[in-house]
């Protein structure tokens, strides 16, 4: 049966991409062509990322990444780019997230507040089928 | 406001010394001070003493304030507004206080203000023009009271309800006025439209109605439709209106040619205006070139264009009265989505709404994934009808923040009713079911049903989607009572107890195509009552054993209890565009179930079923065909041609009639045994069979089902006028075809059993602990010849009349029936009535001509 | 000031109240409050501002209805007395009272993080202006301390939301969010917890150098949590190199 092929995350046009080259652009001129980054580096204002993948999901197992473009623009610190490097899904993990989670507090309603909680605003019951 | 009474000091560039607050009972001398700019060392002037006094007022908590100026010492008298007592209506008798009393916003401990009741005043008269009350007026009256305490008063003359009497428009050949008016939401007052709040008059609602026209006449191709005027005027008797509208239809436009032009680098246009729905000369129709707009930017989203921006540009040719229609796929900025919020679901957890976007954060923004995840949302039924998601501009130019804020409907239903159908006579149904459970999306019911037929008790779950993963689950644990009563009628004269437990799992492999898994256990009780168990040996030791000859072998044989483990799947395919009233699309299911899993019960049920919609006109008709198909195989082999018992059980076969094929009686079409025990036996040597069937006939009429059936049904429903289908009333034709078949010929009891070959003569047989032997008859004292019956039998032996039980039905050849049937909407709940004729039919079937079903819910 | 027994404008609207003076109304309500009957202590005390507006009692009226409310649950009540306290005595001696009564009341009706945050947020606007209005009051010093709370809890709602992409492998705004947390509520508890997610969701994305950095970050704050331990085991696993 067919799969749910998705596209995530920024929409690569290979000609643009291509189009930016090291010594040659700027920030401005990278937000021109490309647009804002998908985003930026948190500790490194000078590193923008461009996160594009495309999944692939079979009914309800999670969906698997089937090919991505990463592409890391450097800047140096007068704005201008020092390096251009594009990679695939390769360095990609397989990450099972921690179950384990930092409690919050906030009041949870009880079982039966859920389920009565509400009927004393009686909607319309619909038609008997 | 009273003019501020400041008198002229004596030197206006005096130093301000002190400041005192005169006159002011409940504020604090500091608060009044707080609200001016007036401060001691400033300066004293004329134009600082006015702003202080404007400062004051507009606070709204002072009747009247005044300032002077003796030599720097600076006195401000201020008389506070009074506070609100008592808030009382008089006057209202159409409308109740309770709904009055939420539209004002004094209140009692509240300061009084004019404006305040003002603003009061004019919500009551907008109260009263939305229930068409125009002549209402309101006076507000103050009661003074001590403590500089007030009671307000509002007076309220409600005046006449007034009605839309008449709606007239001229100026329309090519649609009649009924039409018409069938597009508008005001409709005129008659007596069939008590119920209806149409009839009143509302000025906004006539500016909608002229919106509404110009639509119809769009749609139907009259690109240059006006309305020239429309003009309301009082009846002389002054209680309704009349409305006219003077409209210039303009001629009907074709189409030209329609293109679809690209901007869009790669994307290639000409295959998309090839497959455009209007074609060149077609009468042009508005509504179909919005449908193309969104058709063209789905095709745009769904190739992954997320920034089309698809626009119609017309031409339009005067003259030869052809409209060109020109697509234009333009390319907007490429915009990304920043940021989901969701806001409102106080009951609803934040996931459930979440899992239903098509696409998330970081994504490119697609304007028809939001609109699909917009509906998904919507058919969820938590929320507002009218729910959208907001797009709000996010934190850089090319960033933008979906928006989803929900107002949380009542999801917990409670519904009781009451029906009563040809089928099971009086039903009784309740419900109580919270369809937002924990608000997690999940849906909890408990149901039951009561009627002579069946008593039902149902608890069921469904978790919409496991894990967060796109798997629905849901369990159901269900208690079923089905006996026909012996007797009160022709069918099957078992009971049968079902109590059982399924559970299943779907999910969706594509986007129609949705696979389904379910096991079920359940633990079958089939009984006969005890009159018709004969105990051979009286109180001896031997159990009493079922009475063959009172109730047919096949019967008995399907006695006892049973357990049923079976795992079945099913996939659907569905395109419909609606699952409770389809207009458009069709579904396909196939299902099979495997029972054999454990429990004593093996077979395996393959089911087919498909249904296809078609809306013939643009009037309303509504075609529809529906294909229904089933076999059971089964996997154990409990009987033989020899005992006529069939391998697969009673309640497990499948059986046909009302509903599914209408014309019939319950289980009235497929194979059946019928047993006539009304036998003449005056002359035994040739005893005369009464074959009558029905209420007042002691003989009786078991279906016993097969192993395969087909049903075909074409249903054509037919549209009325607009005045009838607003009450809900949805007539069809219909035609229904179909046959059950395929069953081992059980063994029957016939006339011959009774047949005593030494004399030629059909007699009863008596039936003891010893054995069977053929019952005598009465010898007359006087040695003249016996006659009469044989039925005498020793005192303790039992008497079994002569009988026949005949096999009728099993055949493939089709029964076909036509009929005529109504669906109402009533207002104490839905109707259906059907009237079939059983055109073919085979000796045996049960026909019915009528029947008919009412619900209501209180 | 014992006023006699004011005839007042004869019958009222809900007669339970008969009219009578300020001083004996006040302590039925006072002593309805002692014995926990809320709400009709708080009813009382609005009869005492109704049927004696000017007497100093109905300012202290005011409050007492808007704690007792407090008391007996019904927030919105609670909030609007104090509300119509404040518009009429803005500058009185209890005015940082009322401002932290209705913060309270916000405060109490948080609901769980998986649910509209919007109370959260209102509770959070009311004690900032506690805070701010009356710095040196003790209301000021526990507003303080309970702004941590709803702040670690908005943290919470983050939290969660980013865990809810992560199950569904869109790691990408998963990062987003968990970035929220660490730029907007680094001081709550859930930081570490954010740069770890923050590890995991950048090795998902092929991004193992950003994912080394969150790890460093961890590390150098957070030098024995346990979040730290397993942020240094995934990159010991998945990117030993960088």
């Amino acid at each position: 049966c067919t799969r749910l092929r998705v596209g995530r995350g920024y929409i690569v046009d290979e000609n643009l991409v291509s189009s930016v080259q090291a010594g040659v652009d700027n920030k401005e001129s990278v937000e021109a062509t490309l647009g804002r980054p998908s985003f930026v580096s948190q500790f490194d204002s000078n590193q923008w990322y461009y996160y594009a993948r495309v999944t692939r999901q079979l009914a309800f197992s999670s969906p698997k990444g089937e090919s991505q473009t990463l592409l890391r623009v450097q800047f140096d610190n007068a704005g201008n780019v020092a390096s251009v490097s594009r990679s695939g899904l390769e360095l990609a993990a397989n990450i099972k997230p921690e179950g384990d989670k930092t409690d919050t507090k906030g009041s949870d309603r009880g079982f039966f507040e859920d389920l009565f909680g509400n009927i004393g605003t009686v909607g319309t019951g619909g038609a008997p089928q | 406001q009273q003019a501020p009474a400041a008198p002229a000091s004596a030197t206006d560039s005096q130093q301000i010394r002190s400041i005192v607050v005169v006159g002011s009972q409940r504020l604090e001398g500091d608060t009044v001070r707080s609200y001016i700019q007036l401060r001691e060392g400033q300066n004293w002037s004329q134009v600082a003493a006015d702003q202080a006094i404007k400062d004051l007022f507009a606070t709204e908590l002072f009747a009247d304030v005044s300032i002077q100026n003796n030599a720097g010492a600076v006195v401000i008298e201020v008389k506070e507004n009074p506070v609100v007592n008592r808030i009382i209506l008089e006057g209202n008798k159409r409308v109740k206080n309770d709904k009055i009393q939420p539209e004002i916003r004094l209140a009692p401990r509240q300061i009084f203000s004019r404006s305040k009741v003002r603003a009061d005043v004019a919500r009551i008269i907008e109260l009263y023009k939305r229930q068409g009350r125009f002549a209402a007026n309101v006076e507000p009256k103050l009661v003074q009271l001590d403590q500089n305490r007030v009671d307000v008063v509002f007076e309220i003359e409600e005046g006449p309800k007034s009605k839309v009497r008449q709606i007239n428009i001229i100026g329309n050949e090519k649609f009649s006025d009924g039409e018409l008016r069938g597009q508008m939401l005001t409709k005129q007052a008659r007596w069939t439209k008590l119920l209806s709040s149409g009839t009143s008059y509302d000025p906004d609602r006539l500016a909608f109605d002229q919106q509404k026209l110009r639509q119809f006449y769009l749609t139907e191709g009259y690109v240059d439709f006006r309305v020239v005027s429309a003009v309301t005027e009082l009846t002389p008797d002054k209680k309704d209106f009349i409305i006219t509208y003077v409209v210039e239809e303009g001629d009907k436009y074709k189409f030209g040619d329609v293109t679809v032009e690209s901007q869009i680098r790669d994307f290639k246009s000409e295959a998309l205006s090839a497959n455009l729905p209007m074609k060149k000369g077609e009468w042009y129709n508005a509504q179909e070139v919005e449908d193309t707009v969104e058709s063209l930017s789905e095709s745009a989203g769904l190739f992954g264009y997320a920034f089309a921006d698809v626009r119609p540009q017309f031409d339009r040719n005067k003259d030869d009265l052809v409209m060109n229609v020109t697509f234009t796929l333009a390319e907007t900025p490429r915009v990304y989505v920043e940021r989901i919020d969701i806001n409102g679901n106080t009951q609803t957890k934040d996931k459930v709404l979440r899992r239903e976007f098509r696409l998330n954060e970081g994504d490119a923004f697609n304007s028809f994934l939001v609109k699909r995840s917009a509906d998904r949302i919507k058919s969820l039924g938590y929320f507002q009808e009218d729910f959208e998601v907001e797009q709000v501009d996010g934190s850089a130019p090319d960033r933008i923040v979906l928006v989803a804020n929900v107002e949380e409907k009542p999801t917990g239903e409670l519904s009781l009713s009451a029906g009563f159908s040809s089928l099971e006579s009086f039903i009784f149904q309740g419900s109580i079911r919270q369809k937002n459970f924990r608000g997690m999306g999940q849906e909890l019911g408990l149901s039951m049903s009561y009627s002579s037929l069946s008593k039902s008790a149902q608890l069921s779950f469904t978790e919409p989607s496991l894990f967060d993963r796109s798997i629905a689950v849901s369990g159901s644990i269900f208690r079923q009572d089905y006996d026909n009563g012996y007797g009160t009628s022709s069918n099957t004269t078992y009971s049968q107890t079902t109590t059982g437990l399924s559970i299943s799992a779907g999910t969706p492999i594509n986007e129609f195509l949705l696979f389904q898994a379910r096991y079920s256990l359940s633990y079958d009780e089939v009984s006969l009552s005890d009159i018709f168990f004969y105990d051979p040996d009286g109180t001896g030791p031997l159990p009493s054993e079922c009475d063959t000859y009172q109730v047919g072998r096949f019967l008995c044989e399907a006695v006892g209890k049973r357990t049923t483990s079976l795992l079945g799947y099913t996939f659907l395919y569905d395109t419909r565009d609606s699952r409770l009233r389809p207009t458009r699309g069709y579904s396909l299911s196939l299902s099979q179930d495997f029972a054999g899993l454990g429990g004593s019960v093996k077979y395996v049920k393959t089911r087919f079923n498909a249904d296809k919609y078609w809306r013939l006109t643009k009037s309303g008709f509504i075609f529809s065909l529906k294909g229904e198909g089933g076999y059971i195989h089964p996997l154990e082999n409990r009987g033989t041609d020899a005992n006529g018992i069939d391998d697969v059980r009673l309640t497990d076969r499948f059986y046909l009639g009302e509903p599914q094929i209408r014309g019939f009686d319950i289980r009235g079409v497929g194979p059946r045994v019928i047993r006539y025990i009304d036998v003449d036996m005056t002359d035994p040597s040739s005893p005369v069979v009464n074959r009558e069937l029905g209420r007042n006939s002691i003989n009786f009429d078991d279906a016993i089902g097969g192993r395969a059936y087909y049903l075909g049904r074409a249903e054509l429903e037919i549209p009325l006028g607009t005045g009838a289908s607003e009450l809900g009333l949805r007539p069809s034709l219909f035609m229904d075809i179909g046959s059950v078949f395929n069953i081992r010929k059980p063994i029957l009891t016939t006339l011959s059993d009774f047949l005593d070959s030494s004399d030629g003569n059909y007699k009863s047989l008596c039936q003891s602990s010893t054995g069977t032997t053929f019952a005598t008859r009465v010898t007359p004292t006087d040695g003249s010849a016996a006659t009469g019956a044989f039925n005498i039998c020793a005192s303790d032996a039992r008497v079994i009349t002569p009988r026949e039980e005949v096999f009728f039905g099993d055949s493939i050849s089709p029964r076909l029936s036509v009929g005529f049937g109504v669906n109402w909407n009533s207002p104490f709940g839905p109707f259906r009535i059907d009237i079939a004729h059983a055109l073919l039919k085979k000796e045996g079937d049960d026909t019915k001509l009528f029947s008919f079903n009412v619900g209501t819910q209180f | 000031c014992a006023t006699l027994g004011l005839g007042g404008g004869g019958k009222k609207g809900d007669t339970r109240y008969v009219a009578r003076d300020v001083s004996t109304l006040y302590n039925a309500a006072k002593e309805r409050l002692d014995n926990k009957q809320y709400e009709v202590a708080a009813a009382l005390f609005d009869e005492v501002e109704r049927q004696h507006p000017y007497s100093p009692w109905a300012r202290r009226a005011m409050l007492m209805s808007s704690f007792s409310n407090y008391m007996a649950g019904n927030f919105n009540e609670s909030i609007q007395s104090s509300r119509n306290f404040l518009s009429i005595h803005p500058g009185n001696k209890d005015a940082p009272y009322a401002y932290y009564l209705i913060s309270l009341c916000y405060y109490e009706q948080i609901s769980d993080v998986t649910r509209d945050q919007k109370i959260t947020e209102q509770a959070l606007a009311a004690l900032g202006e506690v805070q701010r209005r009356f710095p040196t009051t003790r209301y000021a010093a526990d507003a303080g301390l309970k702004i941590d709370l709803v702040n670690d809890h908005l943290a919470g709602k983050e939290m969660e939301l980013g865990r809810f992409y992560q199950r569904r492998a869109l790691w990408l705004a998963s990062a987003m969010r968990f970035r929220t947390v660490i730029d907007k509520y680094d001081t709550t508890t859930h930081t570490p917890e954010a740069l770890y997610r923050l590890t995991e969701s950048y090795l998902a994305m092929g991004v193992p150098d950003e994912a080394k950095r969150a790890a460093a970050v961890l590390g150098a704050n957070y030098p024995g949590s346990k979040w730290y331990e397993r942020a240094y085991g995934l990159m010991q696993k998945h990117a030993p190199g960088a």
